[in-house]
């Protein structure tokens, strides 16, 4: 709940129109590193991303980082993660890897000649009780190649204690979707404890038939508190309310971008009605 | 000799009285009363009373107030006089001639500086957005105050913040003074009588806030008989009523405003429409009675309030404010007036979905009591002197949930009281005939209490401890001295110089890190970890009249330091934050700038012409790695040019031109992907800048034709704004294509283009 509500903003800017324009932004002096990586408990291929930092008008895909040597430690053990493909600037753990929860991940990175390091704990989730795919009604007729709306609705027990942060995924027949603007997050500072009952945590274009798989993940105050940064930097501005632009934080050292995070995760699939 | 010289200078008479309205009764604030052909003079206060000391003898007197004929007295002193004065409208009686009386020289005799009066009369003749006219607007066109762009009423006042401006209602301080998020003011011009703008030199009876003064004061009423006054307009429509309880004795004014947009919804198809809210509405309500020639007592009221509602979201805000006040006079040279209010602002939002139904409350509230004395010394010294205390109830807010399936368990964050105290004292003292010097010393003091919970921090800003206090335990107290020095020398008739300094100190805060104030921002009090900000302010200027005073001019300079600015953390996190002390940094600011004023407020003609060039920066650890930057408000440039004329008794046409550097702006240099995402990467915090802003707005009105007789007046007015159609910059957000998620472009936000309206006003 860091923005006020949307329909308040819809309002105000009832008028509001925009208009691209050109301006002059200059170029990046120096590039940065920036890491994209998440474990989970379970047991998988997980992935860290490399890839640098480029000026804001690059407008191509940013440039990976390859060779470099990726590893992550429980503090007990220590897994290394191989580049595949070679050149591709994707790391991956050996296939089966999972995580712990309660244990502290730790990621190393050299490359060229320097070393970042990140690390997040792993926190507890409670299992979703039920996952409910109901559809939107009176709803708009779809566009045309679109299917309706639904919404993913959970039960679920709030763990007893403020401080715990969630993230929920869907994957829709098989289909993964864990891009930022499409998860949903939240913190419990107003929920701590309660009986979730049938809560809307995402909206999705299914019909009868199609598969959910939905994904109820525990995050830490820091990974939420990243990604909303990057929401509130991204997909949130535009508001009369926007906080003044500032950077990301990042939890990798020696002054890298990004986040390198740890999960746990209880699922559920339904098959929509 | 010198015996002889004694006597004579005992053989003092003071002349006194109340300065009115001759057709309505009301207090003239601010009109002056001279020996005719000398500066020897006084001015009436806030409650329209004057009291001048002379030595005995036959004197001319001549009473002056701006748009009001001057009169004429001849008395002999030979004891103290009691004399009540009635000026006339100049509109009514002297308009076809270019005005006879000169206009009030207050620009260049006061020793008061940075201070600009405009009277309702003035900002009508202003084209008003949507027709409305607005105090707020009017201010904003003033040198030294800056805006944060389209629509917006905050002010931001010679480089201070939105929440260091001192903003009164018949003394009772308003919160949070806009509608509809900033495009309307909560002042319904019918209901206003006067309204001041201290921007330097503040007087030693205000204090509280750094940067500036707005003295807002009501109309008492008519008090010669029953009229009324409204309007119907494009978005609201405004009615007023005044009457005297008992002629010449009380009176009574009750005016409101209310804005019909959504009346409309009401009848279409669409359900969800049918059923949304969008509204707002003031209510003004004042009277006042003279108990006997020495004792007279006020009590006025507002109430206002915005109100959304759309399906399963309901939103509304408002202030309140209640004054109450007795004036006394002891005798003709000591006057007191005794002021009780109440002000509260207050907000509301809500949810009824079924799952995650919630209601969030939040406030806060003031009670406060204030006594104040004029004492007209002599003819050259008169002094003021009081105290105030005011009690502060912050209820930052409280979440709850609000039906048997929701989710949200509630929560309430700690409520916090607290106690600020202003005792103060000041002369202004006549040296001569060219100098005048006013000087004056508050001390302030404000002291949190329990019950409350104080978080101590580290030097991550990481709560290390909390200290529990009991109710009513004072936890903590500051003390400030705030020295107000002002120091006027006459070059000659029509021109001088002034030099002013004054020392503010401000207790409470406002948690507002948008680009615009809202009404959700949260004032939050000085406290052990947050210290009271401090400014100390010079400045200098030259004032000079023209022909015959009805121009006025004046060059202005000034410089402002200010001690423990408040800025936010990166991505601070301000609601349902019981630790928000946590997200605050302090530092330093400051600011400096010139500003030019010319102005005729007399005449078929009149009009402004103000400039002001400034810079306002701030350097706080933590923000901007440490580094000075830009306030937000920051803009080189900011020129305003008015006029307004008479064409002949049915026409007159008003028109305004703004312009401003744009506001400073923060932009990207480089970009990185994370999560689909584009994610920008900034360089400094407000290195670069919007585009310019400028726009012209005009207005026609067409009045009635007066028929003798006949009290119903009215007119037609059609005001545009934004005429030459400028796409003004509101924002400006980079954006992912959709189409190509890895390019990226700037995108401008504008509001409007041209909006015109109509309004229709009537009075009888």
């Amino acid at each position: 709940m860091k923005h006020l509500p949307a329909p308040l903003i819809a309002v105000l800017m009832l008028t509001a129109c925009t208009e691209r324009i050109e301006l002059d932004l200059g170029d990046l002096a120096d590039p940065k590193l920036v890491v994209e990586g998440w474990i989970t408990d379970q047991p998988m291929k997980h992935r860290v991303k490399l890839t640098m930092t480029r000026s804001y008008y690059a407008n191509e895909p940013a440039p990976v980082v390859s060779g470099a040597y990726v590893r992550i430690s429980d503090g007990d053990q220590t897994i290394d993660l191989q580049e595949d493909p070679i050149g591709s600037g994707e790391y991956w753990t050996p296939d089966g890897t999972a995580g712990e929860v309660g244990r502290t991940y730790t990621l190393t990175i050299e490359s060229a000649g320097e070393t970042y390091v990140a690390s997040d704990h792993m926190r507890p989730v409670s299992p979703i009780d039920s996952l409910a795919i109901t559809y939107i009604e009176d709803q708009e007729e779809p566009e045309p190649g679109r299917k309706p709306r639904y919404e993913v609705r959970v039960w679920t027990q709030e763990l007893p204690g403020v401080g715990d942060h969630y993230r929920w995924v869907q994957t829709i027949n098989g289909v993964r979707n864990d891009s930022l603007n499409r998860a949903a997050f939240v913190d419990d500072v107003l929920y701590d404890g309660a009986y979730v009952q049938g809560v809307v945590v995402d909206v999705v274009h299914v019909v009868p038939g199609d598969t959910v798989r939905t994904e109820q993940m525990s995050i830490t105050g820091e990974a939420y508190d990243i990604i909303t940064a990057i929401l509130t930097e991204t997909d949130w501005r535009g508001g009369p309310f926007d906080p003044p632009p500032s950077n990301v934080p990042s939890n990798v050292s020696n002054g890298a971008f990004g986040f390198f995070g740890a999960s746990s995760v209880k699922d559920r699939t339904v098959v929509v009605q | 000799m010198l015996i002889a010289h004694l006597i004579v200078a005992q053989a003092q008479f003071t002349v006194s009285g109340h300065l009115k309205d001759g057709s309505t009764g009301e207090d003239l604030i601010g009109a002056t009363v001279n020996v005719s052909g000398t500066t020897t003079g006084s001015s009436a206060n806030f409650y329209g009373f004057y009291s001048l000391t002379l030595p005995a003898g036959e004197y001319t007197l001549l009473y002056r107030y701006i748009g009001y004929a001057p009169l004429e007295r001849k008395v002999v002193l030979d004891k103290d006089i009691v004399l009540d004065i009635e000026l006339s409208d100049a509109a009514t009686d002297l308009k076809e001639v270019e005005v006879t009386g000169r206009a009030k020289d207050a620009n260049v005799q006061d020793v008061q500086m940075s201070v600009t009066r405009m009277s309702m009369e003035q900002i009508k003749t202003l084209p008003a957005f949507m027709g409305e006219v607005d105090v707020i607007k009017a201010l904003q066109l003033l040198p030294g105050v800056q805006t944060t762009g389209e629509g917006g009423s905050g002010l931001y006042v010679r480089g201070g913040n939105v929440d260091q401006n001192l903003i009164l209602l018949d003394e009772a301080p308003v919160y949070n003074a806009s509608h509809l998020m900033g495009f309307f003011s909560v002042f319904n011009g019918d209901a206003i009588k006067d309204v001041q703008l201290y921007k330097g030199g503040i007087p030693a009876e205000y204090g509280g806030r750094l940067s500036s003064v707005v003295d807002i004061r009501m109309k008492d009423g008519n008090a010669k008989r029953f009229s009324a006054e409204g309007g119907v307009g494009t978005i609201a429509s405004r009615l007023t009523l005044q009457a005297p309880i008992k002629k010449d004795k009380g009176s009574f004014i009750i005016s409101g405003r209310r804005t019909y947009a959504d009346l409309f919804l009401k009848f279409s198809a669409d359900e969800v429409r049918r059923n949304s809210a969008l509204y707002f509405y003031d209510l003004n309500a004042k009277g006042n009675y003279t108990l006997g020639a020495k004792d007279r007592v006020f009590l006025s009221g507002y109430f206002g309030r915005d109100v959304f509602k759309t399906e399963g979201f309901n939103v509304n805000w408002g202030n309140a404010t209640v004054t109450g006040r007795w004036n006394h006079i002891y005798n003709s040279r000591l006057f007191s007036n005794l002021t009780v209010f109440y002000s509260d602002f207050d907000y509301a939002l809500g949810s009824d979905d079924e799952t995650t139904a919630f209601s969030w409350n939040s406030k806060i509230r003031n009670l406060s009591g204030k006594l104040d004395y004029n004492y007209y010394v002599n003819s050259s010294n008169s002094l003021k002197f009081g105290y105030q205390l005011i009690r502060h109830t912050f209820v930052p807010g409280i979440i709850s949930g609000e039906s048997e399936e929701s989710v949200v368990t509630g929560l309430e964050l700690q409520n916090s009281r607290a106690l600020e105290h202003g005792v103060y004292v000041s002369n202004e003292q006549r040296i001569g005939t060219r100098i005048t010097a006013t000087y004056g010393l508050r001390g302030s003091m404000f002291q949190n209490i329990g019950a409350h919970d104080v978080y101590g921090y580290d030097a991550g800003n990481n709560v290390r401890d909390t200290t529990a206090y009991g109710t009513g335990e004072v936890y903590n107290t500051y003390m400030n001295l705030e020295p107000r020095l002002g120091l006027r020398y006459a070059l000659n008739e029509v021109s001088s110089v002034k030099l002013s300094y004054n020392r503010m100190a401000q207790y409470i805060h406002l948690a507002s890190n948008g680009n615009q104030a809202t009404p959700f921002d949260i004032w939050f009090p000085s406290s052990p970890n947050v210290k009271p900000e401090l400014a100390d302010q010079v400045a200098g200027g030259y004032f000079r009249n023209f022909h015959e005073n009805r121009w006025e001019a004046s060059m202005e300079v000034y410089y402002k330091d200010m001690t423990n600015a408040i800025d936010f953390r990166d991505h601070a996190q301000l609601f349902f934050n019981d630790n928000l002390e946590g997200e605050l940094r302090f530092g330093h600011a400051w600011s400096y700038g010139a500003e030019f004023l010319v102005r005729k407020q007399e005449g078929r003609f009149t009009g402004m012409l103000s400039y002001t060039l400034s810079r306002a920066e701030r350097k706080i650890e933590g923000i901007n790695d440490g580094r000075t930057y830009r306030a937000k408000y920051d803009k080189t440039h900011n020129v305003s040019i008015t006029g307004s004329y008479e064409l002949n008794k049915l026409w007159r046409v008003g028109a305004l031109w703004v312009y401003q550097t744009g506001g400073a702006a923060t932009f990207p240099v480089g970009r990185y992907e994370y999560g689909g995402q584009i994610v920008p990467i900034y360089s400094e915090r407000n290195a670069a800048r919007l585009p310019a802003y400028h726009r012209f707005d005009f207005s026609i009105t067409k009045a009635s034709r007066k028929n003798e007789g006949r009290r119903w007046q009215s007119e037609w007015v059609l005001s545009v704004y934004n005429a030459y159609l400028r796409h003004n910059t509101y924002s400006i957000n980079f954006r992912q294509d959709e189409d190509d998620p890895f390019t990226t472009y700037a995108e401008k936000t504008y509001l409007f283009s041209i909006v015109p309206s109509i309004t229709y006003n009537f009075k009888f």
